[in-house]
């Protein structure tokens, strides 16, 4: 998704004069062709993200619309006030791009890990978060919502499904029927969830993003009156979407997502993942116990 | 006392006992008038920092005031003025109501429920005001932000940023003082408001020192000479940004209020208000 980022923001910096890049001294290295070429809409800022946030900020305000990077702890908790104020207050547009996700970074602990980001930014009103399980997800979505006027956050993990899917802002899409529980995955995490689910009379349903506005576009049938909702972070943006547009009344709801604890671990995503059971073995384990409760 | 420059009672007399022109004695009344209107606007209220909206408004009043009768500047056009310490709103309605570009509605409506005019400035409310600032440390790194949209578009323009001394507490300032040295932004000026509110948390020392050594060109006068304000407003490095440090007295005008922390955040009751105008006129 790193590589596909740079060449997107490049392609969107080249052909878009009212844009400009900020990196918060992150991707410096593939962004070296755009920051030698663009030096006049191109920055290497610096290790400074609130400052980096609120510059952008005022670009925006004289109508040059931003792409800001940085790993997602030091754009989204550093530079928080930032965003609520300067982007989401002013009501200016702007485009976040973070990488590292909940805990990809596993080896260098937990001051990298970030997966209270998509629930710290549903706190401010009509921000837009991308959460994309696929490169050509996430480019689609940056090609189609860079100048939509609001403020976007694209989450980029290391880690991705094997197919990418072209939904719209908001969408929860079928892709497999099943009729004793519904299972509503979200971004990376559809892999672990069709790798281990696959043959259980489930339905699953996919969504890489999640609307600053009550437009999520749900089927509202729930097929056995069980939901499980899957996400690759703390849980509990999407099921609070969710309920503002549907009823669940009668279901019975289980979310799996990243456990709220210091993940004081190593090793590797995969390590990590068995150790936080959110592995294939440890999701079909809970999935079925919840089906058969 | 804090001030190098100046003693609380002798900046005041400036006004009072020294001989002035008629120029002077036209733009001491206007600005008596509009220390009235803070004034009656607090107390309408309830709300507001005086103390601080008095400690600029010689600042403002010299930027959209008199800068413009001698120089090209032109805060409607492309020139860009940030009060980063958002908590001096009531002078910034004032200067905007005296430049013509808001009317004199602030007065009797701040702080109301459907006012435009709160406590801190809006800027998808107010004509005029280009940041929506309250939360200290975001001004000046907006100021940046716009000073290199701004030199995208090819056009001549001068960019002012107001912060406070206490708001040199904040990272993020330093973070854009850096920034600012580093982009060679020639075209700002970072106007300090040296009131000395902020000792009383961290003395910052020198600022002269620490401004000089970040690369700005930087000059220490007196923030309520409004012929200092606008030499320095006016005047500008060729590659470095400027510094200006004005060295102002809290409260300025009101003598009960000047230095006296507990007018920081108060409202002056009928009887005060009375009293204070009485003061000024």
């Amino acid at each position: 998704m790193r590589k596909t980022f740079t060449s997107t923001a490049s392609k969107i910096i080249k052909e878009n004069k009212n844009t400009a890049l900020l990196l918060g001294d992150i991707g410096v290295y593939g962004f070296r062709d755009i920051l030698s070429t663009h030096p006049e809409r191109a920055f290497n800022i610096g290790i400074l993200e609130q400052s980096m946030v609120s510059m952008a900020a005022g670009l925006a305000s004289e109508g040059i619309i931003p792409i800001i990077h940085t790993i997602a702890p030091f754009i989204v908790e550093r530079a928080l006030e930032q965003i609520k104020v300067d982007f989401g207050y002013q009501k200016l547009p702007g485009n976040f791009v973070s990488v590292g996700a909940s805990f990809d970074y596993a080896k260098l602990g937990c001051t990298h890990h970030c997966p209270g980001d998509v629930n710290i930014l549903s706190n401010i009103p009509k921000v837009n978060i991308f959460i994309p399980g696929h490169a050509k997800e996430f480019e689609n979505q940056l090609l189609n919502n860079w100048d939509s006027g609001k403020v976007n956050y694209y989450r980029l993990s290391e880690h991705t499904n094997s197919e990418s899917f072209d939904l719209n802002l908001g969408e929860i899409r079928k892709l497999k029927k099943g009729n004793r529980g519904v299972l509503i995955a979200v971004g990376p995490f559809l892999k672990e969830a069709l790798e281990c689910l696959n043959e259980l009379d489930i339905e699953i349903q996919y969504c890489n993003s999640i609307t600053g506005l009550k437009s999520m576009k749900i089927e509202s049938e729930f097929p056995g009156k069980k939901v499980i909702i899957f996400e690759p972070y703390y849980s509990g943006a999407l099921l609070l979407k969710i309920i503002e547009q549907v009823s669940i009344s009668g279901c019975e709801v289980m979310q799996i997502g990243v456990p709220k604890e210091f993940l004081e671990k190593y090793g590797t995503y995969q390590e990590q993942l068995h150790y936080l059971k959110l592995d294939s073995a440890s999701i079909r384990n809970k999935v079925e116990n919840f089906l058969n409760k | 006392m804090k001030h190098g420059l100046i003693s609380e009672k002798s900046i005041f007399l400036t006004y009072s006992n020294v001989p002035m022109n008629t120029n002077d004695v036209i733009d001491f009344q206007r600005l008596q008038a509009l220390r009235v209107k803070i004034l009656k606007a607090c107390s309408h209220s309830n709300e507001g920092h005086v103390p601080s909206a008095f400690s600029i408004l010689d600042i403002l009043y010299s930027l959209y005031i008199l800068l413009p009768k001698t120089s090209n500047i032109n805060f409607t056009k492309n020139d860009i003025f940030v009060l980063s310490k958002g908590h001096a709103a009531l002078a910034l309605y004032a200067i905007l109501e005296e430049a013509k570009i808001i009317g004199p509605e602030w007065v009797d409506t701040f702080g109301d429920f459907e006012s435009n005019f709160g406590g801190h400035p809006d800027m998808n409310k107010i004509p005029g005001v280009k940041a929506s600032t309250g939360s200290l440390g975001h001004g000046l790194p907006i100021t940046l932000g716009k000073i290199l949209a701004k030199r995208t578009q090819n056009v001549e323009f001068r960019a002012y940023c107001l912060i406070g001394d206490g708001e040199l507490n904040e990272g993020s300032i330093w973070e854009s003082l850096m920034l600012a040295s580093h982009h060679s932004m020639k075209e700002l000026t970072v106007i300090i408001d040296s009131n000395a509110s902020g000792d009383r948390a961290l003395n910052l020392g020198s600022l002269e020192s620490k401004f000089d050594s970040l690369g700005f060109d930087t000059k220490s006068i007196d923030g309520h000479s409004h012929k200092d304000l606008v030499s320095k407003f006016a005047n500008f490095h060729d590659h470095k940004p400027t510094a200006v440090i004005a060295q102002t007295i809290k409260g300025y005008g009101i003598s009960e209020m000047e230095n006296n922390p507990a007018w920081h955040h108060a409202a002056p009751t009928q009887e005060q208000l009375v009293t204070f105008i009485k003061e000024l006129i």
